[in-house]
């Protein structure tokens, strides 16, 4: 295997600057691992081989003129299949948007063109990015790299298995419940869900407009910070992006001291394996002289409520669009207006989609609103109210990412149990607090993830801590599939 | 029965922004289909709203002139329902919490002035506007083209409480709506092409009761005639229905000018549930005191403040002030021409009249006229120097608006300044009396009435010329 | 029971879906076993507590009204299917 598969962000970048690798080279390289096992893996839904080489020559141009190279320019990146990208087709992995080809950028999109970062292709990810385990694309499943008989987690599945088989140094997602972090976990590297409005939504294909956020995958805490410190900044486009943020997350702090609260609510229901590893690592993690004590949030007990109530209110509304008038799939069958939207949502979305849909119309219809959505509304209220205690004592709270390890395709048919899969990574969407998770070990030689909340806009911090810990922890990321 | 007639009026403004609510796009009328839209107002994937601030400020305009409250508070939220002129398969507006609540307006109707309350006042987007084709009714259109260029063009819903209870007050307290919020310069009042139009919520309930009756929604009012008319035929329905005890169903009913009826629109696929909700695409509007105060500062004056100041200082009468300020462009014009010194009595007689008789005739505004209040005044001021009468002024008046030319040039060329040398009409009025020996007869036997006659032949024979004033006093002289 | 079949059909409609009878018991299964278990929120006091429609506080945020034009129009209509006269095509609206 081509050892530049292996490099991190940063380290292609500084050999970019040594002279000691070319763009085009590195490229190539990402693209011939993404294309050879891709069949395998299904995590590209699109490959942009040809433009990606361009965006390389021109990186490689500036490199011989020894000019100076942005953050990251010319590292190769995979991009979430939910965010605009013009002129390619973007589809949220639906039925519904097949063919679609956006005529703009996303936001996040413009800034990685403006740094010259070649995107090697879309990735995979759960319809509309409802769903925990990438078995809900359109497209078929894309498979875990640690064992292929297991989910990647989801709804960035695909961008997650990009990096963690090394088709990609880095990728894009987008995080609604734990659309980052819960795949993150699962594939063994790093997934970041930023402040909500530290990256701009505009050209996001929106699943729920008051969670969604994008963030970055990578295989350390250093480029997922530097990967941030390109996407971030304030947007005019997007009413709720954030005004004031500092957005070089590079430069991370030694914290002299660390105080980090353990909600005991997402200790409860862990099996002995499980619960054996994050005592290993609390324990690794105080004789290293990091205060860590037990914590409540008895919030977050109400968290999966809550959220399966918002988000499919909002989704519901933010799916009415895919009517088949405008673009993206229509029955051409239909003779009357009617028909022609009812089928053409029918046959284009898939069961999960329209499942969300049909919560989401209830709780916001008459009669039901105030018992579900307003109610949810105010204990997402209480939720912020209990983090904002929290983090007057505590400068992280940590736990696992997801309660298990990665788990078999299929295993889980039924939707409820699905959900509770997002326990832990949903109340950071609710309070829009930032949230990391990074690989911490193994329960019967499959990842998991240590999962990290900080405070509002405190995304640096929470970066800084992570690096504390990660050099602390020493994870070793190979997994089984680098030897293919 | 006696029965009492209750309407309330839904008036959706077009607010004058340049671009549209929530995109950039041109906010302006056309007739090229899809040729004001972009990604965001035709619901493309991924796009997001930016609220435009103009027409929040328009619509605390709006607001302020209606004596409402202005909401610290406010949001948006999204109405959802499905139709092929919704792009984005809701629309986004105000429910709970709208920019302006609890105002009122007053009407005089007969010369009873009352008070109308207003429930609110929201901002929204419009939707686009579909062409049926094959047909232009939608029921025999074979298939429908969806144009968006109104899509996301903002608009202000101005909501009454029942309180209006004729057609008359309906049309009363549109119109005055339409001419406060041509005054604020926030509408362009248009109702031919849509910048302005009317729901009207109607019900009856016999005399006395307090109950509200059942009440249906009556649309397509594209008019100050249509609203009338609307509202009797729909209360004619109601009271025929319930006198042969039947009962009103609660539905909207679409208005036919050309049939003069309203006529159900339901329909069995409509399942009504909006299921508003706030935009979580679009953050809280918190106004503050100083910006209630910025815009209060820059509303311009109101029609009822200008009437009064009209009474006070021009002396005008009631009646008078009431029509010169209908329209601000009149109102405008009336008080430039004043002030470059014409009497404004005469003035509003001069506009009200000629002026606006000879627009309304040749289908024109002021603003496309070559008139100006200068030249106006200068015509006045002839008339009051006895250069010429009246009578020649209104013959020379049409050539002054076409072609902008000074009053006294038009005089001077054509020598129609007004002869009052006595010699002159002597001689005139001498031969008047010759040939007209009958008529001196009658007068001299007592009918004064036929004197008219004789002042109007002199007139006649010196061309309208003659100082009417003058031929009046030679004439009884000469009779004498 | 929370969700029954005629719920679903009801929402169904609302949200321009169509399913079939199996589609339809699935659906009411599923929704009612959610439903079943967000009852635990009713028990969460929130008298008094504000609802947050978003995850952060902001306020204020409002475009110049100034006109930008679109230049790619027709990018926009090569994604549509059907198009007539620069316009979106739809099927005849009302059936008799």
């Amino acid at each position: 295997m081509n050892d530049i598969l292996k490099l991190t962000a940063i380290e292609i970048s500084e050999k970019y600057k040594k002279k000691e690798l070319s763009c085009t080279e590195v490229t190539k390289a990402f693209l011939a691992r993404t294309i050879n096992t891709n069949k395998d893996l299904n995590s590209f839904v699109a490959i942009c081989e040809e433009t990606a080489l361009t965006t390389a020559k021109t990186v490689d141009e500036k490199i011989a003129r020894s000019q100076e190279l942005k953050l990251l320019e010319g590292v190769p990146i995979a991009i979430k299949d939910n965010m605009c990208t013009s002129g390619v087709r973007t589809t949220c992995c639906s039925k519904i948007l097949h063919n679609f080809i956006p005529s703009y950028d996303a936001t996040v999109i413009e800034k990685i063109k403006n740094n010259n970062m070649p995107i090697l292709g879309k990735t995979n990810m759960d319809e509309f990015a409802m769903g925990s385990s990438t078995e809900t694309s359109f497209f078929g499943s894309t498979k875990n790299p640690w064992d292929t008989k297991t989910v990647p987690g989801g709804s960035s599945g695909g961008s997650a298995v990009a990096v963690s088989a090394l088709q990609a140094p880095l990728a894009l997602g987008s995080d609604t419940g734990g659309s980052i972090r819960q795949p993150a976990s699962f594939c063994g590297i790093v997934g970041m869900k930023p402040t909500y409005g530290v990256v701009s939504r505009y050209g996001l294909i929106a699943f729920a407009s008051s969670l969604d956020q994008i963030g970055p995958f990578s295989k350390n805490i250093d480029d997922s910070a530097a990967l941030l410190s390109v996407i971030s900044g304030h947007d005019s486009k997007d009413s709720t992006s954030q005004t004031q943020i500092d957005t070089n997350y590079t430069k991370l702090d030694s914290l002299k001291e660390i105080k980090i609260g353990l909600p005991k609510e997402f200790f409860a229901n862990l099996d002995s394996k499980t619960k054996e590893l994050y005592q290993n690592i609390t324990n690794k993690l105080s004789n290293e002289g990091i205060i860590l004590e037990e914590t409540e949030l008895p919030s977050l007990e109400q968290g999966i409520s809550t959220y399966y109530i918002i988000a499919p209110a909002e989704a519901s509304s933010n799916l009415a669009r895919f009517d088949g008038v405008r673009y993206g799939y229509r029955n051409e069958q239909a003779k009357s207006l009617v028909d022609m939207m009812e089928l053409s949502r029918s046959e284009g979305f898939g069961a999960e989609v329209k499942r969300r849909i049909l919560i989401g119309t209830y709780v916001l219809s008459s009669g039901y609103y105030d018992a579900y959505y307003k109610k949810a509304q105010q204990v997402r209220t209480i939720m912020k109210n209990d983090f904002q205690k929290a983090f007057n004592n505590y400068d992280v709270l940590i736990s696992p990412t997801t309660p298990t390890p990665p788990f078999a395709f299929g295993s889980k048919s039924n939707p409820l149990e699905m959900y509770m899969n997002d326990i832990m990574t949903i109340p950071a969407n609710l309070a829009g607090i930032p949230a990391l998770s990074m690989p911490c070990g193994t329960v019967n030689d499959l990842p998991m993830g240590l999962h990290l909340m900080g405070n509002l806009l405190e995304d640096k911090k929470l970066f800084s801590i992570a690096k504390r810990i990660e050099t602390i922890l020493g994870f070793n990321l190979q997994n089984p599939y680098w030897e293919k | 029965m006696n029965w009492e007639i209750v309407i309330g009026l839904e008036i959706h403004a077009q607010m004058s922004s340049k671009s549209k609510l929530t995109c950039h796009c041109d906010a302006s009328f056309t007739n090229e289909p899809n040729t004001h839209i972009c990604p965001v107002c035709t619901g493309q994937p991924g796009m997001l709203p930016v609220v435009n601030k103009q027409v929040v400020e328009s619509a605390m305009m709006i607001g302020l002139a209606t004596k409402c409250q202005i909401r610290r508070h406010n949001e948006f939220a999204r109405k959802n329902y499905f139709y092929p002129d919704l792009p984005k398969g809701y629309q986004i507006s105000q429910y709970d919490k709208p920019i302006c609540e609890k105002g009122e307006l007053e009407v005089e109707v007969n010369g009873i002035k009352r008070t109308i309350g207003i429930t609110r006042v929201h901002m929204e987007e419009d939707a686009g506007k579909l062409v049926h084709a094959g047909s232009d009714n939608i029921k025999d259109a074979s298939y429908s083209l969806s144009d968006l260029n109104r899509s996301s063009v903002p608009l202000c819903e101005i909501v009454s409480e029942p309180d209006i209870r004729s057609a008359e007050e309906a049309v009363a307290y549109a119109q005055k709506i339409r001419q406060i919020v041509r005054y604020l310069g926030v509408c362009d009042g248009n109702m031919e092409e849509g910048s302005l139009r009317c729901d009207a919520n109607i019900s009856i309930r016999p005399k006395g009761q307090e109950k509200l009756g059942t009440k249906t929604e009556v649309k397509n009012l594209n008019s100050f005639k249509s609203i009338e008319k609307a509202i009797n035929i729909e209360v004619e329905r109601q009271i025929d229905i319930l006198e042969e005890g039947g009962e009103i169903v609660q539905e909207t009913r679409h208005y036919n000018e050309s049939t003069n009826s309203t006529k159900s629109m339901r329909s069995k696929e409509d399942a009504h549930d909006y299921r508003y909700f706030p935009d979580p695409d679009l953050v809280p509007i918190l106004i503050s005191d100083e910006w209630i105060l910025k815009v209060q500062g820059s509303l311009p004056e109101l029609p009822e403040e200008r009437k009064n100041r009209y009474i006070n200082s021009f002396s005008l009468s009631g009646y008078d002030a009431e029509v010169i300020t209908a329209e601000k462009e009149t109102a405008d014009f009336f008080e430039t021409t004043v002030s470059c010194g014409s009497k404004p009595k005469e003035t509003v007689n001069w506009i009200m009249s000629e002026i606006l008789g000879y627009l309304n005739q040749k289908g024109l505004t002021l603003s496309q006229t070559k008139l100006t209040p200068k030249l106006l005044a200068e015509l006045l001021l002839l008339i009051d120097k006895n250069t010429i009468s009246g009578k020649i002024a209104k013959t020379i008046l049409p050539e002054i608006i076409e072609t902008g030319e000074k009053a006294e040039n038009i005089v001077k060329n054509k020598g129609l300044a007004q002869v009052s040398d006595e010699g002159e009409l002597k001689i005139i009025i001498q031969s008047v009396i010759a040939e007209n020996a009958k008529v001196v007869e009658d007068i001299k036997s007592g009918n004064p009435k036929a004197m008219g006659f004789l002042v109007g032949q002199v007139m006649k024979r010196s061309g309208g010329k003659a100082n009417p004033g003058k031929v009046n006093e030679l004439l009884i002289l000469a009779l004498e | 029971m929370t969700i029954n079949k005629k719920t679903v059909e009801h929402l169904a409609k609302l949200s321009r879906l169509r399913f079939n009878d199996n589609e339809l018991l699935a659906f009411t299964k599923s929704l009612d076993d959610i439903f079943e278990y967000a009852k635990s929120l009713q028990q969460v006091n929130t008298e008094g507590i504000e609802p947050s429609a978003h995850a952060i506080p902001l306020q204020n945020v409002f475009k110049k009204d100034e006109i930008i034009t679109y230049k790619n129009i027709d990018k926009l209509f090569e994604n549509a299917p059907d198009v007539e006269n620069h316009s979106f095509k739809v099927p005849r609206i009302l059936t008799n």
